[in-house]
């Protein structure tokens, strides 16, 4: 009958109408819920993840040391010292594989994700120190009359009130000339002061001689935990070299840029974390970075690796456009400055992301190792 | 055959008005269907909600404790390894103990620290070994506790027993 086919034709509408209403509401209110459970999972795969780049040591057990670094040879990812007794203790030449544009070689992204068997996650990594420390120069531009103002605050920005500022100057003065070349020597002065209430305190230095480069190296104590960080004047260090360690050697690697000429290595000197200078090399004077064959120095220092070395400083000569041939100092393996040891490393985050942190052992010194995963699809 | 004595016409007549109110009675047995199956589905999808808003959102508390509690006990090994806990917590330097965990814990992880002798006397009273807000120790779900003992210092058996509180902040 026409009337009982209408009201069927009007149910069946009715009926699709409120099932399509309670597909489309329904997971809406229930999404906050599903949220929670979406987030819930991503964070216990980040814990997993965690785990296992901190305490895995990763195969080969040495990755990090390999002479011509390839990723591909990387079987199992671990950042973890191998044969270390405490957990959380890294090994720094494995983390220095996480430094982008390293010129020894870096696992890079996409192979790391594989390794880790993140497919449709994403990451990114951070070694920074456990406490910010700043330094800000108030006399730019000047090499003789050195001001910096050092803040140390908490990583919730607090100030430290009656932190150990130990600041060590390495400056490089002319001393005469040979052969119309410039010749250079390196002298050190050192102080130690303490933050006040603002969690500041600064170093004021008059430094004689035609001083060419500045590089202080500052080592800054809170509660018998110590961040390494140096900053410089007087030119861009990269410009001259970059400074790595792999092992016990010291690798040197000479970047393209302007101008082009030999940098003459004078001496190498490691600092440790008490904040001390031990003379690893006098230069003979016929250690000469440069572009094309001589573009990579390196030296093995039997020890070098466990005296957990924080900084290695090169100290040369190099040309400069318009000055001739100057004194240089550099610091390495970056990053030097604020005390990170990876600034940053893989994707920029995308939607709902997990953070995590740890505090870890490198070279003796503490950091905070800060992972944030998140799910690209 | 209609029937002994029953007319054609008559028999036509009683047959129309049954046709006329079967029908009636079958449009309004379609009518309440749809209504009832309204009615039903309404039912079912306010059932759902129901059990939706009162069903707890699942989580993994003891992940998280878990997790804090790792996060302690690898902050308090790394001190005692290197010296450090022995030595604060004997010469009650709470001052440098606030400090050195304050460094090392994650800037959204608030602790309590309460240090006992073998009596089970409080040691630092007065001067808490604390970072954050202590009401969310007391508000929170997921509070770690982590206990760590040191035998003595200095060749003197003389216990502490560390009790470290961690709660996410």
């Amino acid at each position: 009958m026409p009337g009982t086919l209408y009201d069927h034709i009007a149910a069946i509408v009715v009926v699709g109408a409120v099932f399509i209403f309670g597909v489309v509401v329904l997971p809406s209110t229930s999404y906050v819920n599903m949220l929670y459970v979406d987030q819930q999972q991503l964070r216990n795969k980040a814990l997993d993840v965690l785990k296992v780049m901190l305490l895995d040591a990763g195969r080969p057990e040495d990755w990090g040391a390999m002479a011509s670094f390839n990723q591909n040879h990387v079987e199992r990812f671990g950042l973890a010292l191998s044969k270390s007794p405490s957990f959380y203790v890294l090994d720094p030449d494995k983390v220095q594989r996480l430094v982008e544009d390293n010129p020894l070689g870096y696992v890079e992204y996409e192979r790391l994700r594989d390794l880790l068997g993140l497919q449709g996650y994403g990451l990114s990594i951070m070694v920074k120190p456990v406490f910010n420390v700043s330094v800000q120069d108030l006399t730019p531009g000047q090499l003789n009359n050195v001001t910096y103002e050092v803040s140390v605050a908490y990583r919730d920005m607090k100030p430290v009130p009656n932190a150990l500022v130990k600041a060590l100057v390495l400056y490089s003065v002319k001393v005469g000339e040979e052969d119309g070349d410039a010749v250079y020597a390196t002298y050190c002065a050192e102080e130690e002061l303490a933050t006040n209430s603002l969690g500041r305190c600064t170093l004021q230095k008059t430094l004689t001689g035609e001083v060419s480069y500045v590089l202080v190296v500052w080592s800054v104590k809170v509660a018998e935990v110590t961040v390494s960080t140096a900053t410089s004047k007087g030119g861009a260090p990269e410009d001259v070299a970059r400074v790595n360690m792999i092992g016990d050697y010291v690798v040197l690697t000479k970047p393209k840029t302007i101008p082009n000429g030999a940098v003459i290595i004078q001496d190498i000197t490691a600092v440790t974390s008490e904040g001390e200078l031990v003379l690893l090399y006098n230069g003979t004077g016929e250690d000469v970075l440069n572009w094309g064959s001589l573009d990579e120095w390196s030296k093995e220092f039997p020890g070098l690796k466990d005296m957990n070395p924080v900084l290695i400083i090169l100290d040369a000569t190099a040309p400069e456009e318009g000055s001739g041939r100057r004194g240089k100092l550099v610091a390495g393996p970056p990053p030097t400055d604020l005390g990170s040891r990876v600034l940053s490393y893989g994707g920029a985050p995308l939607g709902a992301t997990v953070a995590l942190e740890r505090a870890v052992e490198i070279s003796g010194l503490n950091y905070v190792f800060r992972l944030v995963l998140w799910a690209e699809s | 055959m209609c029937g002994v004595g029953a007319s054609p016409k008559a028999a036509f007549a009683a047959t129309g008005e049954t046709t006329e109110r079967r029908a009636a009675r079958r449009s309004l047995k379609g009518q309440m269907r749809v209504v009832e199956t309204i009615f039903a589905s309404f039912v079912i999808l306010f059932a759902i909600f129901f059990i939706n808003a009162f069903t707890p959102t699942p989580s993994s508390p003891a992940y998280e404790v878990s997790d804090l509690e790792r996060l302690g006990e690898n902050v308090l090994q790394s001190l005692d390894e290197q010296g450090l806990l022995s030595q604060w917590v004997y010469t009650e330097s709470w001052g440098n103990l606030t400090a050195a965990l304050r460094v090392l814990l994650p800037s959204d992880v608030h602790f309590n620290l309460s240090i006992y002798d073998a009596d089970g006397n409080l040691l630092n009273q007065g001067t808490p070994i604390q970072y954050g807000n202590p009401e969310s120790f007391s508000n929170s779900r997921f509070v770690a506790s982590v206990t760590y003992v040191l035998p003595g210092y200095q060749r003197t058996y003389e216990p502490r027993v560390l009790r470290l509180q961690l709660v996410g902040g």
